[in-house]
Protein backbone atom coordinates (compact mmCIF):
# COMPACT_ATOMS: atom_id res chain seq x y z
CA UNK A 1 0.00 0.00 0.00
CA UNK A 2 2.77 2.34 0.89
CA UNK A 3 4.45 1.52 -2.38
CA UNK A 4 1.21 2.23 -4.26
CA UNK A 5 0.87 5.57 -2.57
CA UNK A 6 4.42 6.47 -3.49
CA UNK A 7 3.81 5.30 -7.04
CA UNK A 8 0.75 7.53 -7.39
CA UNK A 9 2.18 10.53 -5.59
CA UNK A 10 4.57 11.56 -8.32
CA UNK A 11 2.07 11.41 -11.21
CA UNK A 12 -0.48 13.25 -9.14
CA UNK A 13 2.07 15.90 -8.32
CA UNK A 14 2.98 16.23 -11.96
CA UNK A 15 -0.67 16.41 -12.97
CA UNK A 16 -1.28 19.13 -10.44
CA UNK A 17 1.63 21.09 -11.77
CA UNK A 18 0.36 20.70 -15.33
CA UNK A 19 -3.08 21.88 -14.33
CA UNK A 20 -1.65 24.95 -12.70
CA UNK A 21 0.32 25.77 -15.82
CA UNK A 22 -2.63 25.11 -18.15
CA UNK A 23 -5.11 27.09 -16.13
CA UNK A 24 -3.92 30.64 -15.87
CA UNK A 25 -6.24 33.57 -15.66
CA UNK A 26 -6.56 35.28 -19.05
CA UNK A 27 -3.94 37.96 -19.23
CA UNK A 28 -5.56 41.32 -18.55
CA UNK A 29 -5.94 43.17 -21.85
CA UNK A 30 -6.17 46.86 -22.52
CA UNK A 31 -9.72 48.13 -23.01
CA UNK A 32 -10.66 50.60 -25.70
CA UNK A 33 -13.57 52.81 -24.77
CA UNK A 34 -15.11 56.26 -25.16
CA UNK A 35 -12.66 59.09 -25.42
CA UNK A 36 -12.94 62.83 -25.75
CA UNK A 37 -10.87 65.21 -27.76
CA UNK A 38 -9.11 67.45 -25.31
CA UNK A 39 -8.29 71.07 -26.06
CA UNK A 40 -5.08 71.43 -27.98
CA UNK A 41 -1.73 72.13 -26.54
CA UNK A 42 0.59 74.70 -28.02
CA UNK A 43 1.20 74.41 -31.74
CA UNK A 44 4.50 73.36 -33.20
CA UNK A 45 5.98 75.35 -36.05
CA UNK A 46 8.47 73.74 -38.41
CA UNK A 47 10.42 76.22 -40.51
CA UNK A 48 12.17 75.04 -43.60
CA UNK A 49 13.76 76.19 -46.82
CA UNK A 50 12.44 73.21 -48.74
CA UNK A 51 9.98 70.45 -48.11
CA UNK A 52 9.07 67.16 -49.74
CA UNK A 53 5.64 65.84 -48.91
CA UNK A 54 4.05 62.57 -49.96
CA UNK A 55 0.35 62.45 -49.17
CA UNK A 56 -1.69 59.44 -50.30
CA UNK A 57 -5.01 57.93 -49.36
CA UNK A 58 -7.20 55.07 -50.42
CA UNK A 59 -9.62 55.67 -53.27
CA UNK A 60 -12.47 57.78 -51.98
CA UNK A 61 -10.93 58.06 -48.55
CA UNK A 62 -12.71 56.29 -45.73
CA UNK A 63 -16.20 56.32 -44.27
CA UNK A 64 -16.59 58.72 -41.35
CA UNK A 65 -18.99 57.12 -38.91
CA UNK A 66 -19.57 58.09 -35.32
CA UNK A 67 -21.03 56.55 -32.23
CA UNK A 68 -24.80 56.24 -32.21
CA UNK A 69 -27.17 57.04 -29.38
CA UNK A 70 -27.42 54.50 -26.64
CA UNK A 71 -24.11 52.77 -27.27
CA UNK A 72 -21.38 53.54 -24.81
CA UNK A 73 -17.68 52.89 -25.28
CA UNK A 74 -18.28 51.98 -28.92
CA UNK A 75 -15.06 53.05 -30.61
CA UNK A 76 -14.39 49.41 -31.55
CA UNK A 77 -17.78 48.88 -33.24
CA UNK A 78 -17.54 52.28 -34.95
CA UNK A 79 -14.08 51.52 -36.34
CA UNK A 80 -15.28 48.06 -37.36
CA UNK A 81 -18.27 49.56 -39.16
CA UNK A 82 -16.00 52.00 -40.99
CA UNK A 83 -13.89 49.07 -42.17
CA UNK A 84 -17.00 47.21 -43.28
CA UNK A 85 -18.23 50.35 -45.02
CA UNK A 86 -14.89 50.84 -46.70
CA UNK A 87 -14.78 47.34 -48.12
CA UNK A 88 -18.47 47.35 -49.06
CA UNK A 89 -17.33 49.19 -52.19
CA UNK A 90 -15.30 46.16 -53.23
CA UNK A 91 -17.20 43.27 -51.68
CA UNK A 92 -20.88 43.61 -52.35
CA UNK A 93 -23.44 43.36 -49.64
CA UNK A 94 -21.05 43.63 -46.76
CA UNK A 95 -23.66 46.12 -45.63
CA UNK A 96 -26.91 44.47 -46.65
CA UNK A 97 -29.10 46.34 -49.12
CA UNK A 98 -26.90 49.41 -49.32
CA UNK A 99 -23.98 50.82 -51.20
CA UNK A 100 -21.63 52.58 -48.85
CA UNK A 101 -20.32 54.89 -51.56
CA UNK A 102 -21.51 57.18 -54.33
CA UNK A 103 -20.80 55.48 -57.67
CA UNK A 104 -20.30 58.76 -59.52
CA UNK A 105 -17.52 60.07 -57.29
CA UNK A 106 -16.38 57.01 -55.40
CA UNK A 107 -16.65 58.97 -52.17
CA UNK A 108 -18.19 57.35 -49.15
CA UNK A 109 -21.70 58.12 -48.04
CA UNK A 110 -22.61 59.72 -44.74
CA UNK A 111 -23.60 57.22 -42.06
CA UNK A 112 -27.15 56.00 -42.34
CA UNK A 113 -29.57 55.36 -39.48
CA UNK A 114 -31.09 52.62 -41.62
CA UNK A 115 -27.99 50.84 -42.83
CA UNK A 116 -24.85 51.69 -40.89
CA UNK A 117 -26.43 51.94 -37.45
CA UNK A 118 -27.47 48.25 -37.53
CA UNK A 119 -23.92 47.30 -38.50
CA UNK A 120 -22.56 49.22 -35.52
CA UNK A 121 -25.09 47.56 -33.23
CA UNK A 122 -24.26 44.12 -34.62
CA UNK A 123 -20.56 44.70 -34.08
CA UNK A 124 -21.28 46.08 -30.63
CA UNK A 125 -22.66 42.65 -29.76
CA UNK A 126 -20.18 40.48 -31.63
CA UNK A 127 -17.26 42.42 -30.12
CA UNK A 128 -18.68 41.83 -26.64
CA UNK A 129 -18.55 45.53 -25.92
CA UNK A 130 -18.78 46.37 -22.22
CA UNK A 131 -19.15 42.66 -21.34
CA UNK A 132 -15.97 41.88 -19.43
CA UNK A 133 -15.16 45.53 -18.75
CA UNK A 134 -15.65 48.92 -20.37
CA UNK A 135 -15.29 49.01 -24.14
CA UNK A 136 -13.56 46.22 -26.04
CA UNK A 137 -10.29 44.38 -25.91
CA UNK A 138 -8.13 43.99 -28.97
CA UNK A 139 -8.98 40.33 -29.33
CA UNK A 140 -12.73 40.87 -28.91
CA UNK A 141 -12.62 43.68 -31.45
CA UNK A 142 -10.81 41.65 -34.08
CA UNK A 143 -12.84 38.51 -33.43
CA UNK A 144 -16.11 40.39 -33.50
CA UNK A 145 -15.24 42.06 -36.80
CA UNK A 146 -14.18 38.74 -38.23
CA UNK A 147 -17.42 37.17 -37.10
CA UNK A 148 -19.44 39.85 -38.89
CA UNK A 149 -17.42 39.60 -42.11
CA UNK A 150 -17.69 35.82 -42.08
CA UNK A 151 -21.45 36.13 -41.63
CA UNK A 152 -21.55 38.12 -44.86
CA UNK A 153 -19.80 35.32 -46.71
CA UNK A 154 -16.28 36.67 -46.76
CA UNK A 155 -13.03 35.85 -45.00
CA UNK A 156 -10.61 38.20 -43.31
CA UNK A 157 -7.09 38.12 -41.99
CA UNK A 158 -5.12 40.70 -40.06
CA UNK A 159 -1.56 41.56 -40.98
CA UNK A 160 0.41 43.32 -38.27
CA UNK A 161 2.45 46.38 -39.21
CA UNK A 162 4.27 46.42 -35.88
CA UNK A 163 7.61 44.65 -35.95
CA UNK A 164 8.91 44.41 -32.43
CA UNK A 165 9.19 48.00 -31.29
CA UNK A 166 8.95 49.59 -34.72
CA UNK A 167 6.12 50.43 -37.09
CA UNK A 168 6.57 49.12 -40.61
CA UNK A 169 5.72 52.35 -42.39
CA UNK A 170 6.58 50.80 -45.72
CA UNK A 171 3.89 48.20 -45.18
CA UNK A 172 1.44 50.98 -44.33
CA UNK A 173 2.26 52.77 -47.57
CA UNK A 174 1.85 49.58 -49.55
CA UNK A 175 -1.51 48.92 -47.92
CA UNK A 176 -2.73 52.37 -48.95
CA UNK A 177 -1.56 51.91 -52.51
CA UNK A 178 -3.33 48.54 -52.55
CA UNK A 179 -6.50 50.20 -51.26
CA UNK A 180 -6.51 48.56 -47.87
CA UNK A 181 -7.18 50.07 -44.49
CA UNK A 182 -5.41 49.61 -41.18
CA UNK A 183 -7.06 49.19 -37.80
CA UNK A 184 -5.13 51.03 -35.12
CA UNK A 185 -5.25 50.21 -31.42
CA UNK A 186 -3.89 53.41 -30.01
CA UNK A 187 -2.80 54.51 -26.60
CA UNK A 188 -3.70 57.95 -25.32
CA UNK A 189 -1.90 60.27 -27.64
CA UNK A 190 -2.25 63.27 -29.91
CA UNK A 191 -3.69 63.49 -33.37
CA UNK A 192 -2.85 66.38 -35.59
CA UNK A 193 -4.12 68.95 -38.01
CA UNK A 194 -1.36 70.20 -40.32
CA UNK A 195 -1.35 73.53 -42.12
CA UNK A 196 1.16 74.41 -44.80
CA UNK A 197 2.01 78.10 -44.59
CA UNK A 198 4.61 78.34 -47.33
CA UNK A 199 7.86 78.58 -45.42
CA UNK A 200 6.68 76.69 -42.39
CA UNK A 201 4.16 74.11 -41.27
CA UNK A 202 1.83 74.52 -38.32
CA UNK A 203 1.29 71.27 -36.46
CA UNK A 204 -1.81 71.56 -34.26
CA UNK A 205 -2.30 68.73 -31.75
CA UNK A 206 -5.55 67.46 -30.31
CA UNK A 207 -5.27 65.04 -27.45
CA UNK A 208 -7.15 61.77 -27.32
CA UNK A 209 -7.47 61.17 -23.63
CA UNK A 210 -7.60 57.37 -23.58
CA UNK A 211 -7.18 54.11 -25.46
CA UNK A 212 -8.93 54.43 -28.80
CA UNK A 213 -9.43 52.46 -32.01
CA UNK A 214 -9.18 54.25 -35.35
CA UNK A 215 -8.95 53.39 -39.04
CA UNK A 216 -5.94 54.39 -41.09
CA UNK A 217 -6.71 55.01 -44.75
CA UNK A 218 -3.63 56.81 -45.97
CA UNK A 219 -0.25 58.16 -45.11
CA UNK A 220 1.78 61.35 -45.15
CA UNK A 221 5.54 61.50 -45.20
CA UNK A 222 7.13 64.93 -44.76
CA UNK A 223 10.82 65.66 -45.27
CA UNK A 224 12.05 69.06 -44.10
CA UNK A 225 15.21 70.73 -45.36
CA UNK A 226 17.16 73.77 -44.27
CA UNK A 227 20.56 75.17 -45.23
CA UNK A 228 22.21 72.15 -43.66
CA UNK A 229 20.11 69.67 -45.58
CA UNK A 230 17.48 67.21 -44.39
CA UNK A 231 16.88 67.92 -40.73
CA UNK A 232 13.61 66.20 -40.02
CA UNK A 233 11.30 63.51 -41.39
CA UNK A 234 7.79 62.96 -40.01
CA UNK A 235 5.59 59.98 -40.68
CA UNK A 236 1.83 60.06 -40.32
CA UNK A 237 -1.12 57.89 -41.05
CA UNK A 238 -4.30 59.56 -42.22
CA UNK A 239 -7.02 58.32 -39.91
CA UNK A 240 -10.76 58.37 -39.59
CA UNK A 241 -11.14 59.13 -35.92
CA UNK A 242 -14.72 58.01 -35.36
CA UNK A 243 -15.14 61.12 -33.22
CA UNK A 244 -17.15 63.31 -35.58
CA UNK A 245 -17.06 67.06 -35.73
CA UNK A 246 -14.78 68.95 -35.82
CA UNK A 247 -12.06 66.38 -36.38
CA UNK A 248 -13.52 63.36 -38.17
CA UNK A 249 -10.20 62.85 -39.97
CA UNK A 250 -6.74 63.69 -38.74
CA UNK A 251 -3.07 62.91 -38.97
CA UNK A 252 -1.78 60.20 -36.64
CA UNK A 253 1.94 60.42 -36.02
CA UNK A 254 3.59 57.04 -36.42
CA UNK A 255 5.21 56.14 -33.14
CA UNK A 256 5.47 52.57 -31.85
CA UNK A 257 5.19 53.92 -28.32
CA UNK A 258 1.70 55.20 -29.14
CA UNK A 259 0.41 51.98 -30.65
CA UNK A 260 -0.53 48.79 -28.88
CA UNK A 261 -1.27 47.12 -32.20
CA UNK A 262 -2.01 47.90 -35.84
CA UNK A 263 -3.23 45.53 -38.52
CA UNK A 264 -3.86 45.74 -42.24
CA UNK A 265 -7.34 44.34 -42.77
CA UNK A 266 -7.41 41.94 -45.72
CA UNK A 267 -10.83 40.76 -46.84
CA UNK A 268 -11.36 38.11 -49.48
CA UNK B 1 -20.18 138.65 33.60
CA UNK B 2 -16.58 139.36 34.20
CA UNK B 3 -15.63 136.61 31.83
CA UNK B 4 -17.83 138.16 29.20
CA UNK B 5 -16.37 141.60 29.87
CA UNK B 6 -12.88 140.22 29.48
CA UNK B 7 -13.95 138.35 26.34
CA UNK B 8 -15.44 141.52 24.85
CA UNK B 9 -12.37 143.48 25.87
CA UNK B 10 -10.20 141.05 23.99
CA UNK B 11 -12.45 140.84 20.97
CA UNK B 12 -12.56 144.61 20.55
CA UNK B 13 -8.78 144.72 20.22
CA UNK B 14 -7.06 144.65 16.89
CA UNK B 15 -4.95 141.72 15.97
CA UNK B 16 -1.75 142.95 17.60
CA UNK B 17 -3.64 143.99 20.67
CA UNK B 18 -5.18 140.57 20.92
CA UNK B 19 -1.82 138.89 20.76
CA UNK B 20 -0.47 141.11 23.53
CA UNK B 21 -3.45 140.52 25.75
CA UNK B 22 -3.30 136.79 25.11
CA UNK B 23 0.37 136.64 26.07
CA UNK B 24 -0.30 138.70 29.20
CA UNK B 25 -3.16 136.41 30.25
CA UNK B 26 -1.04 133.33 29.71
CA UNK B 27 1.84 134.74 31.81
CA UNK B 28 -0.49 135.64 34.64
CA UNK B 29 -2.01 132.16 34.50
CA UNK B 30 1.39 130.54 34.29
CA UNK B 31 0.69 128.70 31.01
CA UNK B 32 2.62 128.62 27.81
CA UNK B 33 1.31 130.90 25.15
CA UNK B 34 0.56 129.02 22.03
CA UNK B 35 0.50 130.46 18.63
CA UNK B 36 -3.01 130.98 17.58
CA UNK B 37 -3.82 128.78 14.64
CA UNK B 38 -4.39 130.59 11.45
CA UNK B 39 -8.06 131.09 10.83
CA UNK B 40 -9.49 128.70 8.31
CA UNK B 41 -10.97 130.13 5.22
CA UNK B 42 -14.47 129.25 4.30
CA UNK B 43 -13.25 127.73 1.04
CA UNK B 44 -10.87 125.43 2.86
CA UNK B 45 -13.63 124.38 5.21
CA UNK B 46 -15.86 123.68 2.28
CA UNK B 47 -13.31 121.39 0.61
CA UNK B 48 -12.62 119.56 3.81
CA UNK B 49 -16.26 118.71 4.00
CA UNK B 50 -16.74 118.00 0.33
CA UNK B 51 -13.82 115.67 -0.35
CA UNK B 52 -14.86 112.92 2.06
CA UNK B 53 -18.45 113.24 0.97
CA UNK B 54 -17.53 113.03 -2.70
CA UNK B 55 -15.26 110.09 -2.08
CA UNK B 56 -18.02 108.25 -0.32
CA UNK B 57 -20.42 108.93 -3.18
CA UNK B 58 -17.96 107.74 -5.78
CA UNK B 59 -17.33 104.52 -3.91
CA UNK B 60 -21.04 103.89 -3.58
CA UNK B 61 -21.61 104.50 -7.27
CA UNK B 62 -18.73 102.23 -8.19
CA UNK B 63 -20.43 99.47 -6.26
CA UNK B 64 -24.01 100.13 -7.21
CA UNK B 65 -23.77 100.92 -10.91
CA UNK B 66 -22.21 97.69 -12.15
CA UNK B 67 -24.72 95.71 -10.15
CA UNK B 68 -27.65 97.75 -11.35
CA UNK B 69 -26.65 98.02 -14.99
CA UNK B 70 -24.36 95.07 -15.50
CA UNK B 71 -27.03 92.86 -17.01
CA UNK B 72 -28.26 95.58 -19.24
CA UNK B 73 -24.82 96.08 -20.72
CA UNK B 74 -24.28 92.39 -21.66
CA UNK B 75 -27.27 90.11 -21.21
CA UNK B 76 -25.51 87.21 -22.94
CA UNK B 77 -21.94 86.89 -21.81
CA UNK B 78 -19.71 84.48 -23.68
CA UNK B 79 -19.82 80.89 -22.54
CA UNK B 80 -17.22 78.20 -23.02
CA UNK B 81 -18.52 74.67 -23.34
CA UNK B 82 -16.87 71.27 -23.23
CA UNK B 83 -17.47 68.60 -25.81
CA UNK B 84 -17.88 66.11 -22.97
CA UNK B 85 -21.05 67.99 -22.02
CA UNK B 86 -22.64 67.67 -25.46
CA UNK B 87 -24.93 64.98 -26.81
CA UNK B 88 -25.92 64.58 -30.44
CA UNK B 89 -29.53 64.84 -31.55
CA UNK B 90 -30.58 64.22 -35.14
CA UNK B 91 -32.82 66.82 -36.72
CA UNK B 92 -35.41 66.05 -39.39
CA UNK B 93 -35.05 69.46 -40.97
CA UNK B 94 -32.28 71.25 -42.79
CA UNK B 95 -30.59 74.36 -41.46
CA UNK B 96 -32.64 76.40 -43.89
CA UNK B 97 -35.88 74.89 -42.61
CA UNK B 98 -34.77 75.12 -38.99
CA UNK B 99 -34.00 78.82 -39.38
CA UNK B 100 -37.35 79.45 -41.03
CA UNK B 101 -39.30 77.52 -38.40
CA UNK B 102 -37.55 79.29 -35.54
CA UNK B 103 -37.52 82.78 -37.00
CA UNK B 104 -33.76 82.91 -37.13
CA UNK B 105 -31.51 84.47 -39.74
CA UNK B 106 -28.96 81.82 -40.61
CA UNK B 107 -26.64 81.21 -43.52
CA UNK B 108 -26.53 77.83 -45.23
CA UNK B 109 -25.01 76.06 -48.20
CA UNK B 110 -27.78 76.11 -50.77
CA UNK B 111 -27.26 72.69 -52.30
CA UNK B 112 -30.57 71.30 -51.09
CA UNK B 113 -32.09 71.04 -54.57
CA UNK B 114 -29.15 69.04 -55.87
CA UNK B 115 -28.16 67.28 -52.66
CA UNK B 116 -27.81 63.55 -52.68
CA UNK B 117 -27.77 63.49 -48.90
CA UNK B 118 -28.33 65.92 -46.08
CA UNK B 119 -27.70 65.17 -42.42
CA UNK B 120 -28.49 67.81 -39.83
CA UNK B 121 -27.82 67.46 -36.13
CA UNK B 122 -27.90 69.56 -33.03
CA UNK B 123 -25.45 69.16 -30.20
CA UNK B 124 -27.19 69.96 -26.94
CA UNK B 125 -26.29 70.27 -23.32
CA UNK B 126 -26.54 66.78 -21.84
CA UNK B 127 -28.21 68.25 -18.76
CA UNK B 128 -30.63 70.46 -20.67
CA UNK B 129 -31.77 69.32 -24.10
CA UNK B 130 -33.25 72.74 -24.84
CA UNK B 131 -29.80 74.28 -24.60
CA UNK B 132 -28.29 73.98 -28.06
CA UNK B 133 -24.52 74.24 -28.14
CA UNK B 134 -24.19 74.12 -31.90
CA UNK B 135 -25.80 72.86 -35.09
CA UNK B 136 -24.06 70.64 -37.60
CA UNK B 137 -25.02 69.90 -41.18
CA UNK B 138 -23.48 67.65 -43.80
CA UNK B 139 -24.57 68.13 -47.40
CA UNK B 140 -23.44 65.98 -50.29
CA UNK B 141 -23.70 67.69 -53.66
CA UNK B 142 -25.27 65.14 -56.02
CA UNK B 143 -23.76 66.82 -59.06
CA UNK B 144 -20.16 67.30 -57.97
CA UNK B 145 -19.80 64.75 -55.20
CA UNK B 146 -18.55 67.48 -52.88
CA UNK B 147 -19.39 66.96 -49.23
CA UNK B 148 -19.45 70.02 -47.02
CA UNK B 149 -19.86 70.24 -43.27
CA UNK B 150 -21.15 73.38 -41.56
CA UNK B 151 -21.04 73.91 -37.82
CA UNK B 152 -23.04 76.86 -36.48
CA UNK B 153 -22.55 78.51 -33.08
CA UNK B 154 -24.33 81.52 -31.66
CA UNK B 155 -21.87 84.35 -31.25
CA UNK B 156 -21.60 83.89 -27.47
CA UNK B 157 -20.86 80.17 -27.43
CA UNK B 158 -17.49 78.48 -27.79
CA UNK B 159 -16.57 74.81 -27.65
CA UNK B 160 -13.23 73.37 -26.60
CA UNK B 161 -12.81 71.08 -29.58
CA UNK B 162 -13.29 73.96 -32.00
CA UNK B 163 -10.56 76.07 -30.45
CA UNK B 164 -8.04 74.77 -32.91
CA UNK B 165 -10.12 76.12 -35.81
CA UNK B 166 -10.19 79.57 -34.23
CA UNK B 167 -6.46 79.56 -33.67
CA UNK B 168 -5.38 78.95 -37.26
CA UNK B 169 -4.07 81.61 -39.61
CA UNK B 170 -6.53 82.33 -42.41
CA UNK B 171 -6.66 84.24 -45.63
CA UNK B 172 -9.26 86.99 -45.52
CA UNK B 173 -11.61 88.91 -47.74
CA UNK B 174 -14.78 90.95 -47.47
CA UNK B 175 -17.85 90.08 -49.51
CA UNK B 176 -21.07 92.10 -49.22
CA UNK B 177 -19.69 93.63 -46.04
CA UNK B 178 -19.23 90.19 -44.53
CA UNK B 179 -15.78 89.19 -43.35
CA UNK B 180 -14.72 85.85 -44.83
CA UNK B 181 -11.80 83.73 -43.67
CA UNK B 182 -10.57 80.57 -45.31
CA UNK B 183 -7.67 78.15 -45.40
CA UNK B 184 -6.61 75.35 -47.72
CA UNK B 185 -5.08 72.51 -45.69
CA UNK B 186 -3.72 69.13 -46.49
CA UNK B 187 -6.79 67.11 -45.59
CA UNK B 188 -9.52 69.69 -45.95
CA UNK B 189 -10.43 73.25 -46.77
CA UNK B 190 -11.72 75.44 -43.97
CA UNK B 191 -13.86 78.53 -43.89
CA UNK B 192 -15.07 80.85 -41.15
CA UNK B 193 -17.86 83.42 -41.28
CA UNK B 194 -19.23 85.63 -38.53
CA UNK B 195 -22.58 87.01 -39.56
CA UNK B 196 -25.38 88.38 -37.43
CA UNK B 197 -25.89 86.30 -34.33
CA UNK B 198 -23.86 83.32 -35.49
CA UNK B 199 -20.44 81.97 -36.29
CA UNK B 200 -20.04 79.44 -39.06
CA UNK B 201 -17.29 76.85 -39.48
CA UNK B 202 -17.16 75.26 -42.92
CA UNK B 203 -15.15 72.13 -43.67
CA UNK B 204 -14.85 70.42 -47.05
CA UNK B 205 -12.42 67.87 -48.46
CA UNK B 206 -11.08 68.12 -52.01
CA UNK B 207 -13.82 70.39 -53.27
CA UNK B 208 -14.46 70.89 -56.97
CA UNK B 209 -15.16 74.56 -56.35
CA UNK B 210 -13.11 76.84 -54.16
CA UNK B 211 -13.90 77.23 -50.50
CA UNK B 212 -14.21 80.97 -51.10
CA UNK B 213 -16.92 80.35 -53.66
CA UNK B 214 -18.80 78.23 -51.14
CA UNK B 215 -18.49 80.92 -48.47
CA UNK B 216 -19.75 83.60 -50.83
CA UNK B 217 -22.64 81.38 -51.73
CA UNK B 218 -23.53 81.16 -48.06
CA UNK B 219 -23.49 84.92 -47.71
CA UNK B 220 -25.81 85.13 -50.70
CA UNK B 221 -28.41 83.15 -48.77
CA UNK B 222 -28.69 85.92 -46.22
CA UNK B 223 -32.12 87.50 -46.07
CA UNK B 224 -31.77 90.97 -47.51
Amino acid sequence: MKKLKKFLAVPMLLASMLLCVAWTPEAEQDRYADVQLISPYANEYIYYTRKEGDLQSTAGGCPQYTVIDGLENACGPVAGAEIVGFYDKYFSNLIPGWDSYYPASGKYRFPSDTYTAPVIRSLYTSMRTNVDDVGVSESDCLNGLKSYINSRGYSVNYESVLSGSTVNFGACKTATKNNKVIILFSRATNIYSISEEGSYDTIMPMSIGGLHIMVGYGYYEAKYYNASGLFRTDYYLQVSTGLGSPLPIAMYKVNPNDLNAAYIVNIA
Amino acid sequence: MKERDVHNLIERQDEEGKKALYARVCSELGIEAKAKPAPRSKRALLWRALVPALSFCIICLAIILPVAFGNRVDPNPNRYCLSADCVEVSLDVSIKEYASQNGKSMLYVDWYDIAEDVKTKSYVNKNDSSDIIFLDEYILNGETGDAVRISIFDKHTYLDTFDFLDNKTYEEDVYKNVHLRWKVEMQQNLGLISYGDYRYYVQISEPSESIVSILKGMVDTAVQ
